[in-house]
């Protein structure tokens, strides 16, 4: 070794780097000359052998190749990252491309579909109706007697000594009883309205989802274990569930189901005000009188019922605090619930 | 419902803790809504004794205490005029939070003066409404014990909600009955005896009832040379802390009895009862009443009236009336109990729009068995605590006798209903805990239950299951694991809803959901016959909107507020009117609704999309997002034909969509004039079609026909038009008249200019021909071609341009 095939060293580095022009070829660059058992490292084992004199001429020499070859190195690496980001005929692609919108479902109607699909799994059919009602289907055929107080747990909005805006989606029970035979197994989706005062927590108008089964074995085990196969399915498999005594004109006996809540699992939090349970739904078993106004015989069939409502439970999915946000419709909320 | 948790240890042992007996209730129906503990809200409250009072060096007003709390002294500054050395008083030591404000008192330096701690006036306590001076306890009050323990013996308050099914537990004795009967203890009714030395009291007092229907018992009891004063502290307190105002020893009473027994009940000043008599009778129409609200109202024949010989003195089981109200001097009492019908007492309170803890009771439905047994209760206590002397008996009018009534039950129902059997046994035991007798039937497998009068729930054998099924427990009802489905051969089409949605969410649209009650300003301009609430809620929701337009650009001036711009919405939802309209339906009499579809354009096309920065959404944008719409779901009968509409002003410059010659939707611009009510001035494109189109005519299923063998041919043409040619009858024209070789007409080019004279334009459109059966040869193109420009020429007076 000599200082002359240290700088013919230096111009092969040079002229080496020329020809990297990708990633791998850099690499195969740093190998040659940058690792301990490459080139320039060698070079400097020679030093050891060298004739003393010769060696401060040479380390120098050797020290300039070493920074070279690494100076080169970075600079090229430099170079390679920015050509990701370039291309050769030097368009930007990091320039976003053209998006189309993204369309969404209103929350309301995610959550809707969403338990839809779960009860048609359990083959459940989809019926509607009006939401404008009479006082027959809406609250006499559901054993609401007139001058009852159960009528004031649901404040109405009438159009007319009879017509009125429905309260609940249970008169569409009634409207499907009264045109098929049993067996039914229906759900019935709908928007339903109350005189409520508007709040952050309740709108004059929401959704619920009710549900109806008839048949001559239906029981209170079979709709505890189509509720809390419901509930697990869509708020998770590790939901626990309550069935509590309550009442309903319209079942007997009556339930309202609890379940613990998915926010703090159950160890109570703000939104199931430190109790630990969230109240979701009512059902029960089809009062005999219902039958009777529908024409069907109780000794013949039994049957349950269940309602819920849509944007109550909407809202606690989503953490969304103020119920009015869900009609306001301001596109920043409707974009993200893609 | 609020229930004391001490007052309810009058009448039955409780075996377990308030926590648990709350969580017991709650599960079987009787829901503990809320719970307020007095250890809770008068935590770091003691009894304290006043051991100085100093002037405060600084301030003339504000002297400086020494209190002792039971352990220590403590200084505190207090401005009451009244505080003074050796009261015993109510402290509040530091991190205590004052009841009346919420504040946390602290140690604080006022003028220079160090104050730990605090002396409570009633009104911080909320005790009362004395916020002068301290509260000062008597003398016996030892410092250190707690205020809750000293004032309240550490009681706690249920908030029950008492749904309308069970009246009986409006009351603290019909609480505590439901508890004796959830854990086998016995009920220990009040020991009601009375020191009767006046003279019988049917010499004293009639009573007539004209109308048994709504009257079928009335009781009256009569005392008099009462002295009427304040209740006792012990009574104040357990009215207070279920919210009940103290008022007097008389109406505390009868306050306290409806609270215990939840028999309401009335008291009036026999003195003003004129001839002696009370005559129950529905009033006259038009007859006028003054309740002791001071509001007059005016009756009718279903309103029930408890009167004197001369003139009305109370509005039944709702309110009593100013005549005969009981003053502070009121030295003779009558005690009204009775039994009203729900039905009546629930007319009147609707109709006059009153309700009281009274009418509340009452219309739900009281005990007719115990009647009596409330009113000798009230008598007792009126005796205990203002003297008098109580007139021997009671006059009890019962013309319309309440039987209990009898159930026959099947207990093989409770497993027919639950899905589970309960032995007959347990069955039995959980009737009788809950007061039913039963009794054996003639028919087998049958029992007949004796229903207590104070369920009026029970009435059927199916809530004889429900409560049985409510004590045994519902959480031992398995939830079972299986369901049988009987197959319904149903013709179920698919839910155009769903296929709806989501055309317009791979569209790019966001769905909206409005209000469907509307204000009537913006409900006229649909040109339908509106639907009006006859009690809204506000004026902003007088209507229910009879199109989605209306309502939409609400909230696009909603997002235009708040810098959301460039919109795509759509919504489907219902709309209703007085009159049929296309895709509506007909439930009920005088009512028509449908279902329909909102779209709505404005701002930028697409502002995602930098290379069409500026582009702004325009009518074509709008018409092919309808096109698209339309083609997804196989409507290729459409017809667009301009839409001139007088009765329909949310539009300008709309095209009507037509089917089958029937319109169904139309799209265009919003129009100047419902743009203004909004104080919109951005351009908005909106489109609105009804639903029922798609449901009836859409074609989902999919048919496949074979794809052309041979290749399609283009000729471009452009003809030169008056002005007043549409694009759109050019097409027919092609279209009629290039059968069956053009596919396809497509619009690519329209030119006004000099070239062509004024007055003129030239329209330039790209035809498709194809032929199923063999490759189309040039003279057969050529004869196509020349067959169709002669068309053109003929109907339209369109020269080709060459």
């Amino acid at each position: 070794m000599n200082i002359h095939s240290v700088n013919e060293t230096i111009e092969k580095v040079k002229s080496d780097i020329q020809h990297v022009s990708t990633a791998e070829d850099l690499e195969l660059f740093r190998l040659k000359y940058l690792v301990r058992k490459g080139i320039v490292q060698q070079m400097f084992e020679g030093l050891k052998t060298a004739a003393s004199e010769e060696r401060p001429l040479l380390g120098k020499a050797l020290n300039e190749l070493r920074k070279t070859a690494q100076q080169l190195y970075d600079d090229k690496k430099r170079d390679l990252e920015q050509l990701k980001t370039t291309s050769r005929e030097g368009i930007d692609l990091t320039i976003p491309g053209r998006r189309r919108p993204v369309g969404t479902k209103h929350p309301v109607t995610q959550a809707l579909d969403d338990m839809t699909d779960i009860f048609k799994s359990m083959g459940f059919a989809v019926a509607l109706g009006p939401e404008i009602e009479d006082d027959f289907h809406n609250f006499e055929a559901l054993n609401f007697p007139p001058d009852h107080p159960a009528r004031d747990m649901q404040d109405t909005f009438f159009l007319d000594k009879t017509a009125l805006l429905r309260t609940h989606t249970s008169p569409v029970q009634i409207r499907v009883m009264m045109n098929r035979k049993p067996p039914i197994r229906h759900i019935m989706p709908g928007r339903v309205y109350r005189n409520e005062a508007i709040s952050a927590r309740s709108y004059c108008m929401f959704h619920q989802l009710e549900g109806l089964a008839v048949d001559e074995n239906i029981t209170f085990a079979e709709l505890k274990g189509t509720l809390a196969t419901f509930a697990k399915k869509f708020f998770g498999s590790t939901v626990k569930y309550v069935f509590r005594p309550s009442f309903f004109p319209f079942t007997e006996p009556s339930a309202e189901m609890d379940i613990s809540c998915f926010l703090c699992k159950g160890k109570g939090c703000r939104v199931c005000k430190q109790t630990g349970w969230l109240e979701i739904l009512g059902c029960g078993m089809v009062d005999p009188n219902v039958f009777k106004a529908v024409g069907y015989d109780p000794e013949k069939v039994t049957g349950y019922a269940f309602g819920m409502g849509i944007d109550r439970t909407t809202l606690l999915l989503y953490g969304i605090d103020d119920i009015r946000m869900l009609y306001e419709n301001d596109v920043r909320l409707l974009n993200q619930f893609t | 419902m609020n229930i004391s948790f001490n007052w309810l240890k009058d009448y039955v042992t409780i075996p377990e803790s308030h926590e648990e007996i709350a969580s017991r209730l709650t599960m079987v129906g009787l829901e503990v809504e809320s719970m307020y503990s007095t250890f809770e809200t008068y935590k770091r409250f003691v009894i304290g004794e006043v051991r100085d009072v100093r002037r405060h060096p600084n301030a003339d007003r504000l002297s400086v205490c020494d209190v002792f709390d039971g352990k220590s002294k403590h200084t505190v500054v207090c401005g009451a005029p009244n505080v003074a050395k050796g009261q015993k008083v109510v402290f509040a030591r530091t991190g205590a939070i004052v009841p009346s404000n919420g504040l946390e008192v602290r140690t604080v330096e006022i003028r220079g003066q160090v104050s730990a701690g605090m002396i409570c006036s009633e009104y911080e306590l909320e005790l009362g409404e004395d916020h002068e001076g301290i509260l000062v306890l008597p003398g016996e009050a030892r410092p250190g014990t707690a205020f809750s323990q000293y004032y309240w013996d550490d009681d706690v308050v249920f908030e029950i909600g008492i749904t309308p099914n069970r009246p009986d537990c409006l009351s603290h004795i019909g609480v505590a009955r439901e508890i004796a009967a959830l854990y086998k203890r016995p009920l220990r009714m009040p020991d009601i005896t009375i020191r009767e030395s006046g003279k019988p009291v049917a010499r004293a007092l009639g009573i007539e009832i004209k109308n048994q229907d709504h009257c079928p018992r009335y009781v009256g009891r009569l005392i008099d040379g009462i002295n009427i004063g304040d209740s006792p502290d012990w009574m104040q307190r357990r009215l207070k802390l279920i919210g009940v105002r103290p008022i007097n020893a008389v109406v505390d009473v009868t306050n306290y009895v409806m609270m215990e027994y939840g028999q309401p009940l009335h008291a009036f000043d026999y003195s003003v009862i004129e001839g002696n008599k009370i005559v129950v009778r529905v009033a006259k129409n038009n007859e006028k009443f003054v309740t002791l609200d001071e509001n007059e109202h005016t009756l009718t024949g279903k309103n029930l009236l408890i009167c004197d010989t001369k003139r009305p003195v109370a509005l039944a089981g709702v309110m009593g009336g100013m005549n005969s109200e009981i003053q502070d001097t009121t030295t003779s009492v009558l005690i009204e109990s009775a039994y009203f019908a729900p039905f009546s007492i629930r007319h009147t309170s609707k109709q006059l729009g009153i309700t009281t803890e009274s009418s509340y009771r009452f219309e739900r439905g009281v005990d007719p068995s115990r009647t009596a047994e409330a009113a000798d209760r009230a008598v007792q206590l009126i005796q205990k605590l203002s003297g008098g002397t109580v007139y021997r008996g009671r006059v009890d009018e019962y013309p319309g006798k309440v039987k209990p009534l009898r159930v026959s039950f099947r207990n093989k129902q409770v497993e027919r209903v639950l899905g589970i059997s309960i032995p007959a046994p347990a069955v039995r035991g959980i009737l009788k805990r809950l007061g039913i007798e039963i009794k054996a039937s003639r028919k087998k497998g049958e029992w007949l239950c004796v229903i207590p009068t104070y369920r009026p729930d029970l009435e059927r054998e199916i809530d004889l299951v429900e409560e049985i099924v409510r004590v045994y427990g519902y959480d031992k009802v398995p939830a079972q694991d299986r369901a049988s489905i009987r197959f319904v051969d149903d013709d179920v089409r698919p839910d155009i809803y769903d296929r709806l949605r989501e055309w317009f969410v791979g569209a790019g649209f966001n769905e909206v959901v409005c209000n469907s009650m509307v204000p009537e300003k913006i409900n006229t301009y649909a040109g339908r016959t509106r639907v009006t609430v006859q009690n809204p809620q506000n004026q902003d929701m007088t209507d229910l909107r009879t199109s989605l337009i209306p309502g939409m650009l609400q909230v696009v001036k909603h997002n235009l507020n708040r810098g959301n711009e460039n919109l795509r919405l759509y919504e489907i939802g219902r709309i209703f009117s007085k009159d049929p309209f296309p895709g509506s339906a007909h439930y009920i009499k005088d009512y028509h609704e449908g279902d329909s579809i909102g779209l709505m354009l404005t701002g930028l096309r697409n502002p995602d999309d930098w290379s069409l920065k500026d582009a702004q959404f325009d009518f074509y944008d709008l018409k092919g997002e309808i096109e698209s719409l339309f083609g997804k779901f196989s409507l290729d009968k459409i017809e667009y034909n301009i839409y001139h509409s007088t009765s329909n002003t949310l539009i300008d410059e709309a095209i009507g969509i037509e089917y089958q010659g029937v319109l169904r939707g139309y799209l265009g611009r919003i129009s100047n004039s419902i743009a203004k009510v909004f104080d919109i001035t951005d351009r908005v494109y909106a489109a609105e079609i009804d639903l029922a189109l798609f449901n009836e005519f859409a074609r989902l299923e999919k048919k496949y026909q074979d794809v052309p063998k041979y290749p399609p041919v283009h000729r471009d043409l452009a003809f030169i038009f008056d002005e007043a040619v549409a694009f759109g009858e050019l097409e027919k024209v092609i279209h009629e008249h290039g059968k069956p070789l053009v596919q396809k007409v497509t619009f690519f080019d329209v030119y006004r200019g000099e070239k062509i004279g004024k007055g003129k334009k030239s329209v330039a459109v790209s035809l498709e021909l194809l032929s199923v059966e063999k490759t189309l040869t040039q003279p057969e193109i050529d004869k196509a071609v020349s067959h169709i420009v002669q068309a053109v020429e003929n109907n339209l007076h369109g020269v080709l341009r060459s």
